[in-house]
């Protein structure tokens, strides 16, 4: 593991399997989801979003690296979650 | 699941402590009985109980806001217990009629109790949690 590569650590809030590998600082938070996929031996759905593990939607960031977020302030820890969808009523303002 | 207190009552109940926190930091706390009878069929049946008794008691359930997609209902029509309106709680299929959208339904191929307990921690944070249902 060199400086460039982070420990990457993403859950899959449907399943609640945890999947930890690495990944070169340079590649972007798409390539860290497809890859988070492939290591929790799941395919993707509509409607799932990738995500720090606070719960920050990084839907807008997918094109980032992961340096990019790290220096963002971002998910600095490299821990992420898989956030499947739901349905049901709303809860009013 | 990690980071929450589990107590087992039997093979098909069980009961977790949740923490919500309000948006002034202040840390409620509640207790949820899962019960997996028709699981993993099904999901889990949920509801909030009193800490004391055990039994389901709408003045322990905590009230939520801004949620586009879950709502509490400590007291629903003939649901004995209340109604966690969300896909991923066993009650949200049989009370209410609610509509099923594709894509957004508990799989038993692929769900576990996790999305259950997930979708509950989400709406206890601040972005959600408004405080006792009192």
């Amino acid at each position: 593991m060199t400086e460039r590569d982070f420990e990457v650590q993403v859950k899959s809030l449907v399943t609640g399997e945890t999947v930890r590998f690495k990944m070169d600082a340079t590649a972007t938070v798409k390539a860290t989801w497809d890859k988070a996929y492939e290591e929790l031996q799941e395919h993707p759905r509509q409607g799932e979003t990738f995500r720090c593990a606070n719960g920050t939607d990084l839907t807008n960031r997918l094109d980032a690296t992961l340096e990019q977020l790290r220096q963002d302030g971002i998910c600095p820890d490299a821990h992420f979650e898989i956030r499947g969808p739901s349905g049901g009523a709303e809860a009013g303002a | 699941m990690e980071g929450l207190r589990w107590e087992e009552e039997s093979a098909l109940v069980t009961y977790a402590t949740l923490p919500a926190q309000r948006t002034d930091g202040v840390t409620d706390s509640y207790l949820a009985r899962f019960s997996f009878v028709y699981y993993p069929d099904w999901p889990p049946s949920v509801t909030f109980v009193s800490p004391a008794t055990r039994a389901y008691d709408a003045a322990h359930w905590p009230k939520i806001n801004n949620s586009d997609r879950m709502a509490f209902h400590p007291v629903y029509g003939d649901a004995p217990a209340g109604l966690i309106c969300n896909s991923m709680f066993f009650e949200f299929y049989f009370w209410g009629g609610h509509a099923r959208q594709a894509g957004q339904c508990w799989e038993k191929s692929l769900h576990t109790m996790a999305a259950t307990v997930a979708e509950l921690r989400i709406h206890l944070s601040q972005l959600y949690y408004v405080g006792p249902n009192r």
